[in-house]
């Protein structure tokens, strides 16, 4: 059994130590004022008015000059912004927080138990993100496509990023998919991507005249990057023969129309030449 | 070849000075365009001005070495390319040219003199058999020998490749048949002109320099050389350097001038002339008071302010492609530009109405072709769009 000068002593030593914590605590952050506050306030409002002036002048810009720049000025948007971030959350720091190296540990300690419960997917996200940016696998203006989802990189936030799809929807898509999601990127920082048109036809025909009248269509069409090859590819089916055309248009944003092109002046030259396409019965469906 | 970056830059920072010197007030208060009708004049006889001799003069030496190798050498090539730009008239440099080649042991054919592409681009390629088998001597069948040499004397001329296909599907067979005749043929020498960008499609789509291996550009035009053109137009004319007043112009102004317009033009016959024709002015003290008057240009004397590329209008993506299948093809119907785009016929219609309005193509009766002061800026505007462009020639 304790006695009573035991029990005293533990009790100064915790209301001391209680004491010093307050202490700390205290001569961690500046004191905080109006004015302080104030400009803490201001420059929070400075940092989104100048993120949304990078978003919508590069937005702009990126849409007027020659589109050889179009990507070079979009992919400027993730690192001007995250200047701006850097820039506006030191001043923060500095403005609010004593950065002594004992409070720094101490501040250390305290953010890593925060983020590690509560903002555990948001940091997860913001991470991703940074090292998404610097491993290159995904650029603003790139034809991506994450999980089920494709179109073209229009957004690079802080948490997520946004894809324009074909269908004209944005979808958000956070950083920390990349942790577990497969992605693929069509161009990779490129104006062309490739893109794959599939035709079908009989196994009747002849492989050597269809093989060169893609080869034509790709060349001849006015969406064509002719500085980079076409290949057609063959496969054999049960129900006919699979033809694969592989080139690049100038823009990969002209992806559908280019596919369309391609399909409707090859569907044309076919059918004047009496190309038989394959003979598939479908079957009739349950009533 | 300059980067087409930096070459929009300069033509850029150029025109920046050259517009804002041009708003001088000085030169502004006493030079005038020239009335409507001098200036039809000038046209009329820009267009009857004969052919630049040095380019005459090169045609004719390139060509007179080339076949007299091939009449020499078993193993010299027996076809010759001349490339140039769109917009210059190739075919009637070699039909000048190469009729003083003509000799008794020489002899010319110019099998497509006439030749314009067939409505249907499936005729093509028959068409153009139908008219070399016509003029093109049969192949013997024999093999070559030093004694064959001797017979060694037909010439063939195609002056313009671009008229010979059309960009669509099997459009340029007809190429692929050039090409086997050329192959086949050794006891002709073949003289194929062509525009850079016609070759440079051709390049891609059916490897062309593979049979036709000897290439020679046509050479540009010295600033010497176009002054020695263009002077006989008008009989006197001031230079003037735009931020001096007229009374201030120089001698010296006289090399700048042709130095810049030669530079401008990159040397090109019909580049240059668009260009020297908007930089003629008239001073004011000369306009006759009575504006119906007619004034002969003889009869006035000539203001020659800094020549300026002319400015694009802002394309669109669909002027674009429209304006690129015009430079591969040279001069084109609208129911073949229609074709080579792909593209419904009404759409076209109407961004040529308004490329005709801007002034940038030209309609000369049922055919199409781009304006020539244009080309500078157009090549700069398609190659920044990732646009297979046809380099310049030099």
């Amino acid at each position: 059994m304790m006695d009573g000068s035991r029990i005293w002593l533990m009790a100064s030593s915790l209301l001391s130590q209680r004491n010093d914590s307050a202490q700390s605590l205290k001569e961690l952050f500046e004191d905080i004022t109006a004015p302080r506050l104030m400009r803490g306030v201001l420059s929070i409002l400075l940092a989104y008015g100048l993120t949304w002036l990078v978003i919508r002048f590069t937005t702009w810009l990126s849409e007027k000059v020659p589109r050889r720049f179009r990507l070079f000025i979009k992919q400027a948007v993730p690192f001007l912004k995250g200047i701006i971030l850097i820039v506006v959350a030191s001043y923060l720091i500095q403005l609010f927080v004593d950065l002594s190296a004992t409070n720094l540990i101490a501040l250390t300690g305290t953010v890593a138990v925060a983020l590690g419960f509560a903002f555990k997917d948001y940091v997860s996200s913001i991470i991703a993100g940074v090292v998404t940016l610097f491993e290159g696998s995904v650029r603003m203006g790139d034809r991506v496509k994450i999980g089920d989802y494709y179109g073209e990189l229009v957004d690079y936030g802080l948490r997520g990023m946004r894809l324009l799809t074909p269908d004209d929807s944005t979808i958000t898509i956070p950083h920390s998919a990349v942790w577990t999601e497969a992605i693929s990127s069509a161009n990779s920082g490129r104006l062309e991507a490739q893109v794959i048109t599939n035709l079908y036809f009989s196994h009747q025909v002849d492989v050597e005249t269809v093989t060169e009248i893609l080869y034509q269509a790709a060349y001849s069409s006015r969406f064509t990057q002719l500085k980079l090859p076409v290949a057609v590819l063959i496969d054999a089916k049960p129900w006919g023969t699979e033809f694969k055309l592989k080139s690049y248009p100038m823009d990969a944003r002209d992806e559908f129309v280019y596919k369309t092109d391609l399909i409707r002046r090859t569907k044309q030259t076919c059918d004047r030449l009496q190309i038989s396409y394959p003979d598939i019965k479908l079957p009739l469906a349950a009533d | 070849m300059k980067s087409p970056l930096i070459q929009s830059l300069i033509n850029r920072i150029q025109d920046r000075f050259s517009q804002a010197k041009s708003t001088a007030r000085n030169t502004e208060a006493v030079v005038r365009p020239l009335p409507e009708e001098t200036r039809t004049q000038i046209v009329q006889r820009l267009d009857q001005l004969p052919l630049p001799k040095p380019c005459l003069e090169a045609v004719r030496q390139t060509c007179s070495d080339a076949i007299a190798r091939w009449q020499t050498s078993l193993e010299a090539a027996n076809s010759l390319v001349i490339l140039t730009e769109p917009v210059v008239p190739l075919n009637d440099i070699l039909l000048q040219s190469l009729a003083e080649l003509e000799s008794d042991t020489l002899h010319i054919h110019h099998p497509l003199k006439t030749y314009q592409r067939p409505y249907d681009p499936l005729q093509i390629s028959a068409s153009l058999s139908e008219a070399l088998d016509g003029v093109v001597p049969a192949e013997q069948g024999a093999a070559d020998t030093p004694a064959t040499l001797e017979q060694r004397q037909h010439v063939v001329v195609i002056s313009a490749l671009e008229q010979c296909f059309l960009r669509c599907i099997q459009g340029w067979e007809s190429i692929e048949h050039l090409q086997k005749q050329v192959v086949h043929r050794q006891s002709c020498f073949w003289i194929i002109g062509c525009s850079s960008w016609a070759w440079a499609f051709l390049e891609r789509v059916c490897r062309t320099s593979t049979y036709l291996e000897q290439v020679s550009p046509l050479p540009k035009l010295t600033d010497e050389e176009l002054r020695d053109w263009l002077a006989s137009l008008v009989k006197e004319a001031i230079f003037l350097n735009d931020s001096r007043d007229i009374s201030a112009a120089k001698a010296g102004d006289r090399q700048s001038y042709w130095s810049a317009l030669a530079n401008l033009s990159e040397g090109r016959s019909t580049i240059a002339a668009q260009l020297w024709l908007h930089s003629l002015g008239i001073q004011a003290a000369d306009l006759p008071d009575d504006e119906s008057a007619s004034l002969a240009p003889e009869d006035l004397s000539l203001c020659l302010r800094k020549p300026v590329l002319p400015s694009l209008p802002k394309l669109d993506q669909t002027d674009r492609y429209l304006l690129q299948s015009l430079l591969i093809h040279g001069s084109l119907t609208q129911a073949h530009l229609t074709l080579s785009l792909g593209e419904a016929e009404t759409q076209v219609r109407s961004r040529l109405q308004i490329l005709r309005r801007e002034g940038v193509v030209r309609h000369d009766r049922d055919r199409i072709t781009l304006n020539p002061g244009h080309l500078p800026r157009l090549r700069n505007e398609l190659s920044n769009n990732n646009f297979l462009v046809g380099e310049e020639v030099s």
